[in-house]
């Protein structure tokens, strides 16, 4: 096992490399998350917002050493290629469309049924 | 010891063989340690009833009647999928993963469903939507994860192997927290056809089992091309345990990173059992050479960002309309998206999203995604600059022994850097393979990992199985399981 005092020291070294990065890096806006989490389909409820922006904030700070070493990095040289195999048409089995059907939340008539996807306005 | 219950796949086909044992009494043995034990660890998530096993699997085959227990990541056609999450929970697999599907043409028993962190974000199984999985070793301990309920099964004796996934070491750092062994082979080697994505350029099939030997006999039978997954690699299926010898291949160098065993937050315990591991190492026959992997301090941070990222375009599917939990009270489409996703995941897969999203949106992609490419380039050119200089590396599986349940409960961040020796593998698609190496004073279980060149699976597979020969740490079992 590491000693006590070895984590303290670990954890000092970590927090004071986390504010170091910090006052470099623009903190992450409250606006921000609500924006990200809209384009994530998540709702977060407004208590949320302190822990996952702290969580956040966190990983990204770490994350953010790889911009240390990413300057002196080649361009890619491996080779990218498709890889392609015959699409052949098959009849789905009675049995996959009925296990579709037993996995939707909510189906009817070989339909999965949804709410409104246009308001209407009179 | 109970020999049964920690007997090798070798072992049980042996008094199969000889007819010392039938396969359905095999079948209930194992069954029945589950009922024994399985309600203290909890490395299942569901038991299947004996003769649904027997009746999905051929009648014979080079792993008849021997039982493994699947990640619940891994198709299985017709039982549950769940992903250790809410969104999935009734959810019910379409298809065998190719992996499966071979696995059962050679007879194999499935016996369950293991337990793993939530859409395998996590290293302790905690983030699993249903329960906690404990380590055999100490029940206050997490076994790793996220592939914690298939490391804590075959380290219990409650199967001889189970399979995992490995995005960034969910093989690997469970197998060393509960003292088996874990292989995650080269990117592409087996087919992800099946298999839940989390991060698609990183996610691999891995193998847990108690001997290197079962390691090699399992990756026979599920390794090789497979045309329905676009990156399977063109490689036919061979028998990886014909080369296994008790001698370690001629000439054979071995460098040991020496970044790492000076790297921040390493337990002094497990740099004692690593220097005692290049030592028997050396007893073996192989040339020892210090060697530098200054990218080795980076590789967790773009590992964060590559994997959050991939993880937050493959998991935009889960919506609630074809599949899975759907919120209720959602009176427009785009509430049913939104209340799905905040009801069905847990808080560290929707963090996950939340920073894979980050990464890549608009004023940030730069600064973070194309930046963590760049790195994973260099750690990629980083190790080819070693291969040319040694055949293998060796390095810890993890920095630390198994830790406590809420250990990092406020400071995730430590939590994740337990991918620190493991995920520079999967940045680089190559195999690595962990192996039991010591035990802590507190007897936990401690791994060393050796890494090797893409396709290099023989040649790890052969060091691994002549340093595990020469010790005896894979015959430590956990006390109470007997």
């Amino acid at each position: 096992m590491s000693t006590s005092s070895d984590q303290e020291n670990g954890k000092r070294i970590l927090y004071s490399f986390l504010a170091f990065i910090r006052e470099v890096m623009p903190k992450i806006t409250r606006k921000e998350i609500l924006h990200i989490a809209r384009i994530s389909a998540i709702t977060i409820h407004e208590h949320e917002i302190p822990q996952i922006m702290a969580q956040l904030e966190s990983v990204l700070s770490y994350a953010a050493r790889v911009s240390e070493v990413a300057i002196a990095a080649t361009e890619s040289s491996c080779i990218k290629r498709n890889v392609f195999r015959d699409d052949i048409a098959q009849q789905s089995s009675p049995e996959l469309l009925q296990s579709i059907e037993q996995n939707a939340p909510d189906f009817q008539d070989g339909y999965f049924v949804v709410p409104a996807i246009l308001e209407h306005h009179s | 010891m109970n020999t049964l219950a920690f007997a090798t796949i070798t072992e049980l086909k042996a008094l199969l063989a000889e007819k010392k044992i039938s396969s359905t009494e095999l079948l209930h043995y194992f069954l029945n340690r589950f009922q024994t034990y399985d309600p203290t660890i909890k490395a299942a998530l569901e038991l299947f009833d004996a003769d649904s096993i027997i009746q999905h699997t051929a009648s014979s085959g080079s792993l008849h009647a021997i039982p493994g227990l699947i990640k619940d990541n891994i198709s299985q056609k017709d039982r549950l999928l769940t992903c250790g999450s809410s969104i999935l929970k009734d959810f019910r697999a379409v298809h065998d993963a190719t992996a499966i599907a071979r696995l059962k043409e050679q007879g194999a028993f499935i016996v369950g469903r293991a337990n793993m962190d939530e859409f395998a974000m996590g290293s302790s199984t905690e983030t699993s939507a249903f329960f906690k999985t404990k380590n055999p070793w100490d029940h206050t301990r997490v076994p790793g994860g996220s592939s914690g309920g298939s490391a804590a099964a075959v380290s219990a004796g409650l199967v001889p192997w189970a399979l995992g996934t490995d995005t960034g070491g969910s093989v690997r750092q469970p197998a060393g927290l509960c003292g088996i062994v874990g292989l995650k082979p080269t990117y592409g080697l087996i087919s992800r056809y099946g298999v839940v994505a989390y991060g698609s350029s990183l996610d691999q099939i891995g193998i847990h089992t108690r001997s290197v030997y079962d390691a090699a006999h399992i990756l026979s039978v599920i390794a090789g091309h497979d045309e329905h997954d676009a990156t399977s690699k063109p490689e036919s299926q061979k028998d990886y345990t014909k080369a296994l010898t008790r001698t370690m291949p001629t000439e054979i160098t071995i460098g040991i990173i020496e970044d790492a065993l000076t790297a921040q937050g390493m337990d002094a315990q497990v740099v004692e059992a690593i220097e005692h591991a290049i030592a028997v190492l050396q007893k073996c026959g192989a040339r020892i050479k210090r060697v530098q992997l200054p990218e080795l301090a980076y590789s967790a941070a773009a590992y964060f960002i590559i994997s959050r990222a991939e993880a937050a375009s493959n998991l935009a599917r889960f919506d609630g309309i074809r599949y899975g939990l759907r919120a209720s009270d959602s009176a427009a489409l785009a509430d049913l998206y939104t209340n799905t996703r905040h009801d069905g995941f847990g808080t560290e897969v929707k963090t996950r999203i939340l920073v894979g999203n980050y990464v890549l949106s608009a004023g940030h992609a730069q600064a973070y995604y194309d930046q963590a490419k760049a790195v994973q380039r260099k750690i990629q050119e980083g190790f080819t600059r070693l291969f040319h200089d040694v055949n293998c590396i060796m390095m810890p599986t993890q920095p630390a022994p198994a830790f406590q349940f809420g250990a990092y409960d406020v400071d995730k961040l430590q939590m994740d850097l337990q991918d620190y020796f493991t995920c520079p593998a999967n940045l680089a698609g190559i195999p690595a393979i962990s192996v039991p190496c010591g035990l802590t004073k507190q007897n936990l279980p401690l791994g060393m990992q050796l890494y090797g060149p893409a396709l290099s699976e023989q040649l790890l597979l052969q060091v691994a199985y002549t340093y595990e020969q020469a010790t005896e740490w894979h015959m430590m079992h956990p006390g109470g399981f007997e």
